[in-house]
């Protein structure tokens, strides 16, 4: 396959950005390759529930877990 | 390929946090990460040292991966030499993410974030703390 790309001007006004969040990218000029991977985790299931929460200094026994979901 | 000049004329960035960067010039290879576990708690205490990234397999799973560059074959006419952009305003760039004026070859951004909310009412419900 050939993949022929013909660059005429390139003329940008004015641009106006509130946010560049987890993993992305904002980029004047040209590139070869751009990976952006994110994970992002805030389901519901979340939320600690129960009584095995890491809650002050004496929390640090073998019993004491987080109970978190993970969606595999 | 022939990588064009960029002109710009002005640009105010206010907020670079967390693992991003802000690069004016080219440059060939970036690979910013980030591995974030944000803990909204209730109430007063907080105890940051009990929590690890190991706890959580968010933080080890893999990606998937890209086949590897080249597989395409690109020619790039460039008519003009130069980018010509105004003027830029950035609020802000947070958590392995990146704003630069000028080429990049390979960028590759990894971003994990764990979020973890710890209510007051949830533990009294279930300890009966009450």
């Amino acid at each position: 396959m050939a993949f022929i790309v013909h660059n005429w001007g390139l003329h940008v006004g004015n641009v106006d950005i509130t946010g560049i969040s987890s993993s992305s990218v904002f980029l004047i000029g040209d590139n070869k390759q751009i990976r952006l991977n994110s994970y992002f985790d805030t389901p519901p299931e979340s939320l600690i529930i129960g009584p095995f929460v890491p809650l002050g200094t004496n929390s640090g026994t073998a019993d004491n877990t987080v109970e978190t979901t993970e969606d595999e | 390929m022939n990588k064009r000049l960029v002109k710009l004329d002005d640009i105010k960035v206010i907020n670079v946090v967390y693992g991003t960067t802000f690069i004016i010039g080219d440059s060939h290879r970036a690979t910013p990460f980030a591995r974030v576990i944000a803990i909204q708690k209730e109430g007063a205490r907080f105890d940051e040292e009990i929590y690890s990234y190991d706890q959580y397999p968010l933080f080890t799973r893999q990606f998937k991966r890209l086949p590897p560059s080249g597989a395409v074959n690109d020619i790039h006419y460039q008519h003009n030499p130069t980018i010509n952009v105004g003027r830029v305003r950035v609020n802000g760039a947070s958590t392995s993410s990146m704003i630069q004026i000028g080429s990049l070859d390979e960028l590759d951004a990894e971003a994990r974030v764990k979020h973890i909310r710890i209510l007051q009412d949830e533990q009294e419900e279930n300890t009966g703390i009450d």
